[in-house]
């Protein structure tokens, strides 16, 4: 009966997503996909994660791969000096998301950023650098910016170079 | 009937509902993909003498997201202001999904400006079946637009915009290979240069492609519905 259970059990899945009673999840949602445990990449991790947004992103031999550690407000001010430090409190530490500790990557190649929000008749950014920010604790990626410049990662941390 | 029979039987339709969504991305939207994003929105663009709005707010309800390839995809629900007085930047902020899996929802923000296009997207999450608030605004008049979610939580600040935005939108927007699932709706309102929020004055519901639908409630301009359809 378990097996005849488990596959009741998926074709009620399969038939929820067909008829159009999808998942949801939310912070505590109790139904649905849950967002993944919290595992923090190592820095091979962290080669993997922005070697796959470069793929991603069109481009799967990024030269010039470099990375350093840092905090996100120090991240996202490097990335754009326009932008203030994120002011959100990150609800996992209760702690400023400013102050969380991050990974910001940058390297060359020819992206093209289709994975990424645009407003209707807009086209989607491109650029021949790619930086990318990654929640320490998770591997989580916040910000991948096609821009036309590498960003100075050494300026927010020390440099090291990846691949 | 035997529990054989039973199993295969189940199997069988097992196999036919997992089909079913495959066939449908053969013909998604005529035309959606990563690369050409489709759009279920309410649109206001302000064509009038003097008609520009300091600020968007919208309280969006998600409810029904499965995004089918996780990592290269996304689908959000979201509002948009746009200045197309200065080369059509733009600032939108909202909540996503396919991010980690094909339905968590995270809050997020992007803009393309001078300094280019930036994303944030946060790694928590909010819930579904929920009136989550969203607030865009210039709060100090000099360009420099704010992302709030809730009553009082600004989540980041970005200069180098004019200070009115002349076009507002608000709905989902989708970008996957193969035909994803979503629906909610959304209430929303924007800052006069009095201080005042207010409904839109006019909405047009634009729909990019055949399987992503629009409807209004209320009778209000920007109340909208939304769902892949």
């Amino acid at each position: 009966m378990r097996r005849l259970a488990i596959i009741g059990g998926a074709l009620a899945s399969c038939l929820a997503v067909t008829l159009g009673i999808v998942a949801i999840s939310g912070a505590s949602a109790q139904s649905g996909a849950q967002p993944a445990a919290e595992v923090a990449p190592t820095l091979t991790g962290v080669e993997q994660i922005a070697l796959h947004a470069a793929a991603v992103d069109g481009d799967a031999s990024p030269t010039g791969v470099e990375v350093a550690s840092t905090t996100e407000g120090q991240a996202a001010t490097l990335l754009d000096p326009a932008q203030e430090a994120p002011t959100a409190i990150d609800p996992r530490t209760n702690a400023p998301f400013a102050e969380t500790p991050v990974y910001v990557v940058t390297m060359h190649g020819q992206f093209t950023a289709n994975r990424r929000h645009v407003r209707n008749g807009a086209a989607v950014p491109s650029g021949t650098a790619l930086n990318l920010i990654i929640d320490a604790k998770s591997g989580f990626v916040i910000s991948m910016d096609p821009s036309s410049e590498a960003a100075a990662v050494g300026q927010v941390g020390t440099a090291q170079r990846l691949g | 009937m035997n529990r054989r029979s039973i199993l295969v039987g189940l199997l069988a339709l097992a196999m036919l509902a997992l089909a079913l969504p495959a066939s449908a991305s053969a013909t998604w939207g005529g035309h959606c993909t990563t690369a050409e994003h489709c759009y279920g929105v309410a649109e206001w663009e302000m064509t009038g003498k003097g008609e520009e709005v300091k600020g968007l707010s919208s309280v969006i309800y998600t409810s029904g997201m499965y995004v089918p390839n996780v990592g290269s995809s996304f689908v959000d629900n979201e509002q948009w202001a746009s200045f197309p007085q200065r080369k059509n930047y733009w600032v939108e902020d909202g909540q996503e999904a396919g991010l980690e899996n094909c339905c968590s929802l995270h809050p997020f923000y992007a803009y393309d400006n001078k300094s280019g296009y930036h994303e944030t997207d946060f790694p928590w999450t909010v819930e579904g079946y929920t009136w989550n608030s969203y607030t865009l605004e210039d709060p100090e008049n000099n360009g420099t637009w704010c992302a709030r979610y809730g009553p009082s939580e600004t989540w980041g600040c970005m200069s180098g915009f004019p200070k009115y935005a002349k076009r507002v939108e608000v709905g989902a927007e989708l970008a996957d290979e193969s035909k994803p699932e979503n629906s909610g709706k959304d209430q929303t309102g924007v800052l006069h240069l009095n201080g005042l929020w207010e409904h839109w004055n006019a909405a047009y519901w634009v729909s990019t492609d055949s399987e992503e639908c629009v409807g209004g409630f209320e009778d209000i301009a920007g109340y909208i519905n939304w769902w892949t359809c």
